[in-house]
């Protein structure tokens, strides 16, 4: 059995493996036997040479947890004390970007695809938070946006459509008054605005930990 | 400090956004080149069967990421590409070159930053 370092605890132990960890990584990761926290924040080269030099047994699983289809969104529905954002876009950079970009923050992050797909979650798990892109493949993002601003179960979702394509007051306005949304956004992202968003939205106070408390994150593992 | 690449003022953005997360950038550009080589296999295809609504989708797509990751001109000539595309401009093959150049030049460079111990070049 491999023995390792806790990155975070210092302690020397075979860890154990749990099928998705409170970071909510999309795969079967790490935990430290020791101290229970999970190898997501870990260094990028000590991700890399664990599942380099990881079992065929547990990269099996890997490679199964990628290709099952809503284990992603289970994972992330089991602690409704943190608020969630649910992340439609095509492009994965967003992703990625707004999945990092929060690590901090104590937030479920929902991920679609489409806009099909994003208005299935969105009446799923009624998420507090949702950023649309405005262009998307099978529903238009605002028209995403504006069937959930009709639908008694879903209107107060925050939605916050982010565009690189439609820019200017125009635009902005035809977001806010025709489809519904609470914000509009240019991509590309900054932190700036996305910090903004958020925290405009989402319940701070009592719902997001004060940065001392820093969650590790588990976006290192995102796939699709 | 400009570069011909990247943009220095949506670097410096994106660097803000990495904040002290030494992993971020490396694999940001991975994850661009990527998804960058699938949004060229589907240019290609788009513009060999003249699919105007398909080139505008993934030139869209392209403009999108390359902005994200601060590559200002590839992202402009996707969105004047996207443009074009759906104005059904008989041109799709020339835009498709124009910008395989120019994310040729892009993924070269973010190649390089993905390695670690180099995402600090522009800042």
């Amino acid at each position: 059995m491999k023995v390792f370092h806790c990155y975070a605890c210092g302690q020397k132990n075979d860890g154990r493996v749990v099928e998705w960890c409170s970071c909510v990584t999309t795969e079967p990761t790490l935990v430290c036997s020791g101290c229970g926290l999970c190898f997501c924040d870990a260094p990028q080269q000590y991700r890399r040479s664990f599942w380099q030099t990881a079992s065929a047994e547990l990269r099996a699983r890997r490679r199964e947890a990628q290709s099952v289809e809503g284990r992603e969104v289970a994972s992330r529905t089991n602690d409704p004390a943190r608020p969630m954002i649910l992340v439609v876009d095509d492009d994965r950079i967003v992703h990625f970007i707004v999945n990092r970009a929060l690590s901090s923050f104590r937030v479920n992050i929902v991920h679609a695809r489409d806009g099909r797909e994003g208005l299935e979650k969105a009446k799923e798990l009624r998420p507090d938070l949702i950023l649309t892109d405005a262009l998307l493949p099978k529903l238009d993002g605002r028209e995403l946006c504006r069937a959930l601003k009709s639908d008694p179960a879903t209107e107060t979702c925050k939605i916050v459509v982010m565009s690189g394509f439609y820019r200017g007051l125009k635009y902005r306005n035809e977001a806010l008054q025709t489809f519904l949304a609470d914000d509009y956004l240019e991509k590309p992202i900054s932190q700036k605005n996305l910090f903004a968003a958020v925290t405009r939205f989402l319940d701070l106070e009592t719902r997001l930990a004060p940065p001392a408390e820093k969650e590790p994150a588990g976006a290192g593992s995102l796939t699709y | 400090m400009h570069d011909d690449v990247f943009d220095s003022n949506a670097f410096a953005e994106l660097s803000a956004l990495a904040g002290d997360d030494d992993s971020f950038l490396p694999e940001l550009f991975t994850v661009f080149v990527q998804q960058g080589d699938e949004i060229i296999g589907r240019l290609t295809s788009a513009a060999q069967a003249r699919d105007f609504s398909g080139f505008a989708r993934a030139s869209h797509t392209l403009a999108g990421s390359s902005s994200n990751v601060a590559a200002m001109r590839l992202a402009d000539l996707c969105r004047a590409a996207e443009v074009r595309a759906r104005q059904s401009s008989d041109e799709l093959q020339s835009w498709r070159d124009r910008i395989s150049a120019e994310y040729i030049r892009v993924a070269d460079r973010a190649k390089k930053l993905a390695q670690a111990g180099e995402p600090g070049d522009l800042t």
